[in-house]
């Protein structure tokens, strides 16, 4: 909304330069964005929150300035001069039929016979400007002018286009057609809330008027319409036409239903003295359910009871006074009534907001709040776990990424995952957000491929969020790994399968799962991600990634640690290497799981510590080389009791696996 | 002589010690140490020593040579920056422990603001990033085809549900539970179908807090986001309070920080909870008050550290997430 000021002017004194007035309005809600130079004029852009229709008009903010500076306005005054002359003539010759009552509980039709249209003169052309509206002619610059004076909108229709003298508020039908003013034809769909005559829609209600019906300087008669009209109906017409004027914006937010017929008679006056003409005719259909004005009681102690900080009744309600509101002392409180011009205050906290603002939200100094402790720990056990596990895996050399959960279909269809269930976003902005994730791999894939894009060697990354599938919600963990694992002059090999196998291990230690659990956990979720898939994201090289979700995992009691403590042994172990040449189908697991078997209960350990293939090696064998642990419950082993146990070991291997050693 | 060479000792020792570099020292050495240095002119004058003394003065003659040549030899090692066994390794060549990885940026500076809040008394919670109509909208007062909906354009999935489009829908599901006194933190992503420049991205993260106990005030709220604001961008810090407007807090401030380069700065959204909010999640509003306030955890982070473009948070560039 702009605010030129010498057109507030008109209403009310401003005594202070436009920074200080923008600063005064700021900080009591009515925000002033920046205050634009027109000349020798300011004028003030205001953004006005959705709750204040009342300051979509240069009175409301008149009223606004008033309440800051105790000035008083010009509005009372024009109200009742306006209001006695409409009073005088009430004729019916023009047939007014509201069909749709709830959508229009109020339409005002005054009739201004044989004016003379032209160009309006340079103040009304100039005031229009300063508000960036388009004079047009004296009918229609003269129902701006008091759009922007009152805030309510109003419409002037050439008379004699109206077919049948009549006209009609109705749902319309579904394909007929609406020739708008701007010239743009409308398919209008079934229910839009229209202005009609008998033969056709001359405007959509609240919205825009139409070109069949549009004063020209031809016209001789004006039908003025001043009505309210529903805030939803003219919002759903506005959004699904795309047509926002500043009629929409107003009706969308509620106008003034009081206002409604002093606006007409305002804009009739200034169209007779602006265009000659007479009125001949006013007419009024009103549905609208006679509103008392409730009280609501703003208890003192209250006041400082919410905000911290008192304000003396005296003072209360003078504020409220000044912002246009009758008031009253009931002992130690203050009756104020509602009103229609303000229906964001309904209730005692809204006056205690509009106290505020005035009083300065400056005023209130801060204070401690006080302190009471929650009876049950509300604390989020997972959210706290969350950020202790992405700090754990940053500290292992891992970069957490942090990707979009909207992601295109192509990049879904890229990472190899089928859209056939995934979550589609009904009204995505662009391209990029069609498809909820249902997985971390697209992004991480992404983001793999920029980094290598930009020459990175090594990519040690993870991601911990949130995915939907299945109708449920679920926090997932994704770690990757690409290029090199260790790039520095001593040392450097590339990423294996093992490296992101080792990570996940200690993943799982960090969050207190017992080590017999993890195989179940890594199954099926460590992969090298296929060449087909890297290919499609251009990235070269192995990735290797782990994926799983984690709400059930951090959730499971079962599976974690249980805290016991074995006293460590007084005699080291002994440690003796066994090498072997086996088959290359027998896994190192179930080898070491033999070895323990047949060591029981003396082998404590057996870790593989080598594995080589190739030269001297026949094809399809490997060669392995485990270090085993023997350990006495008391006392040490002798020489021979180390090489039965070896001998033991050994027998097993040979005959469940057949490996030869070496 | 025997004093005279104690003298020349001192006199060395004290010069040394302000030698700054290994020039200053070479100058010294030759001052001293040098073939027609103090030290020699001093045992030139051997010859003039009594024969009683001389015993004496050979001895003393001996222990300050040693003694100077320790001395410079111990500066010298100084300036090379290492101790003899320096020799045996290039010990700037870099270290070849494994190089740790970094939290996310975003999660850095949620983990910072947590933690103040944290220390003030509030509990850290969680919420879903997919909702309901009732939890996003209706329950925060913001009914539906009002204008106050168009702040809070909303993604929706083809099952009726909602991407949230502000973490207050946290403040709904702990009130729904949990009874007063409440003190909860929550931070998250919300989603808003927005077109992607340099200061919007259709996803971000927010930090909303809510405070619901007896007699808690709009006072206390100023006091709690100023002990905040001090903390986390340093003493000096000023806030504004600034009406607003926001469906689910009467009265409702947008909070303003000030930068000496750009002036007032809006960092924050709060307000006292709505009454309609607590009737609507059974809290008697006549018996209990609360505030609440939300962050957007991007903006405070660009402010903080300099960041210009938002799309730099989720490229994951590995060169910008290497600096925090």
């Amino acid at each position: 909304m702009k605010l030129p000021l010498s057109w507030l002017k008109d209403y009310i004194d401003v005594s202070v330069s436009p920074e200080k007035l923008a600063e005064l309005l700021t900080m009591s809600g009515t925000a002033v964005e920046r205050i634009e130079r027109k000349g020798r004029d300011a004028v003030l852009e205001i953004e006005v929150t959705t709750n204040r229709p009342d300051c979509l008009s240069i009175l409301g903010l008149a009223r606004e300035v008033s309440a800051l500076t105790g000035k008083k306005t010009e509005i009372s005054r024009q109200k009742s001069e306006v209001r006695k002359k409409s009073k005088n003539h009430f004729h019916f010759s023009i047939k007014i039929d509201i069909q749709d009552k709830k959508g229009c509980p109020l339409y005002t039709a005054r009739v201004i016979g044989n004016v003379s249209i032209k160009p309006s003169p340079a103040s009304i052309r100039k005031n229009l400007g300063l508000m960036d509206s388009r004079p047009v002619n004296n009918a229609v610059d003269a129902t701006n002018f008091v759009l922007f004076e009152t805030g309510q909108p109003l419409h002037a229709f050439d008379l004699d286009k109206i077919k049948g003298n009549t006209i009609v508020v109705r749902r319309s039908e579904k394909g007929e057609k609406f020739l708008a003013i701007d010239g743009a034809e409308v398919t209008l769909g079934a229910g839009t809330l229209v202005i009609a005559d008998l033969e056709r829609v001359i405007a959509i209600a609240g919205v825009m008027g139409g070109k069949w019906t549009e004063v020209t300087a031809e016209t001789k008669n004006i039908l003025l319409e001043s009505a309210y009209f529903d805030p939803v109906l003219v919002r759903q017409s506005s959004r699904a036409y795309k047509i926002f004027t500043e009629s929409s914006h107003r009706f969308e937010r509620g106008v003034d239903i009081e206002s409604v017929a002093v606006a007409s008679a305002r804009a009739g006056k200034l169209i007779e003295s602006l265009a000659g003409g007479t009125e001949r005719e006013f007419a009024q259909k009103n549905f609208s359910p006679k509103v008392r004005s409730s009280q609501i009681r703003l208890r003192a102690k209250r006041v400082e009871k919410v905000l911290g900080h008192s304000v003396p009744t005296a003072r209360a309600k003078a504020i409220l006074g000044r912002l246009g509101f009758s008031v009253k002392t009931s002992g130690a409180d203050v009756l104020v009534s509602s009103k229609n011009s303000r229906r964001d205050v309904t209730e005692e906290a809204d006056l205690i907001e509009e106290i505020l603002r005035i009083e300065g939200f400056e005023k209130v100094r801060p204070t401690t709040p006080p302190t009471r402790h929650t009876e049950k720990n509300i604390e989020d056990q997972k959210a706290r776990r969350i950020f202790e596990l992405k700090k754990y895996l940053a500290a292992c050399g891992f970069y957490e990424i942090v990707t979009t959960s909207l992601l295109p279909a192509r990049s879904i269809t890229q990472a190899g995952l089928s859209l056939a269930s995934a979550s589609k976003i009904k009204n995505p902005a662009s391209a990029e957000q069609e498809i909820l994730r249902s997985s971390l791999l697209a992004g991480m894939l992404q983001t793999i491929a920029f980094n290598v894009h930009r020459k990175a060697a090594s990519l040690k990354l993870f991601e911990l969020g949130n995915c939907y599938g299945g109708e449920k919600e679920a926090t997932r963990l994704a770690i990757a790994l690409h290029g090199n694992w260790a790039e520095n002059w001593r040392r450097k090999s590339k990423v294996s399968f093992y490296d992101l196998k080792g990570v996940v291990g200690n993943v799982w230690d960090h969050l207190g799962i017992e080590s017999a659990h993890w195989p179940a956990l890594i199954e099926g979720r460590l992969v090298k991600i296929e060449s087909k898939v890297t290919n499609a994201f251009d990235i070269q090289g192995d990735v290797y990634y782990f994926e799983t979700p984690l709400d059930d995992i951090l959730a499971d009691a079962s599976i974690k640690k249980k805290p016991r403590v074995e006293t460590p042994r007084k005699f080291p172990s002994v440690r003796r290497d066994l090498a072997f040449v086996v088959d290359e189908k027998v896994s190192v697991g179930s080898l070491g799981k033999l070895m323990r078997e047949a060591g029981h209960p003396a082998l404590r350990e057996a870790t593989l510590f080598d594995e080589y293939t190739g030269k001297n090696i026949p094809s399809g064998r490997r060669s392995l080389a485990f270090s085993l642990a023997y350990q006495k419950e008391t006392g040490t082993f002798t020489e021979s009791e180390i090489a039965d146990l070896q001998r033991r070991v050994g027998e097993a291997l040979k005959s469940h696996f057949g490996v030869e050693f070496r | 002589m025997v004093e005279d060479l104690r003298k020349l000792e001192t006199d060395a020792k004290a010069e040394l010690s302000q030698a700054a570099d290994a020039g200053i020292l070479q100058e010294l050495r030759i001052k001293y140490l040098g073939r027609k240095g103090l030290f020699a002119s001093l045992a030139a004058r051997m010859g003039e020593v009594p024969a009683s003394e001389k015993p004496e003065a050979g001895r003393e003659l001996n222990r300050v040579k040693r003694v100077l040549e320790d001395v410079f030899k111990e500066k010298e090692a100084s300036f090379l920056g290492a101790v003899s066994a320096a020799k045996a390794i290039d010990t700037t060549m870099p270290g070849t422990f494994f190089e740790p990885g970094r939290v996310h940026p975003l999660t850095r500076v949620i983990l910072d603001i947590t933690r103040i809040f944290e220390r003030l008394g509030f509990s850290v919670v969680d919420g879903p990033e997919v909702e309901t109509e009732h939890t996003n909208f209706e329950a925060l007062n913001i009914p539906l085809h009002h204008p106050s909906r168009d702040s809070f354009d909303t993604f929706y999935l083809e099952n009726g549900k909602l991407l949230r489009s502000q973490t207050s829908t946290v403040q709904i599901r702990v009130m729904e539970k949990a009874r007063p006194p409440l003190k909860i933190i929550a931070p998250g992503k919300v989603f808003r179908p927005d077109a992607t420049d340099a200061t919007h991205s259709f996803m971000f993260h927010q930090i909303e807090g809510l405070m619901v106990d007896e007699g808690v005030r709009f006072s206390d709220l100023k006091g709690v986001l100023l002990a905040f604001a001090k903390e986390f961008f340093g003493a000096k810090t000023k806030l504004r309070f600034r009406p607003h407007f926001f469906p689910f807090t009467e009265p409702s401030a947008e909070i303003d920080i000030y930068s000496e380069k750009r002036g007032w700065l809006e960092i924050l959204g709060a307000g006292m909870v709505h009454p309609n909010v607590l009737r609507g999640v059974k809290i008697d509003p006549e018996k209990y008050t609360g505030f609440a306030f939300g962050m957007g955890v991007e903006r405070i982070a660009m402010l903080k550290y300099g960041v210009e473009d938002i799309r730099l948070f989720f490229e994951n560039d590995i060169r910008f997430l290497k600096q925090f």
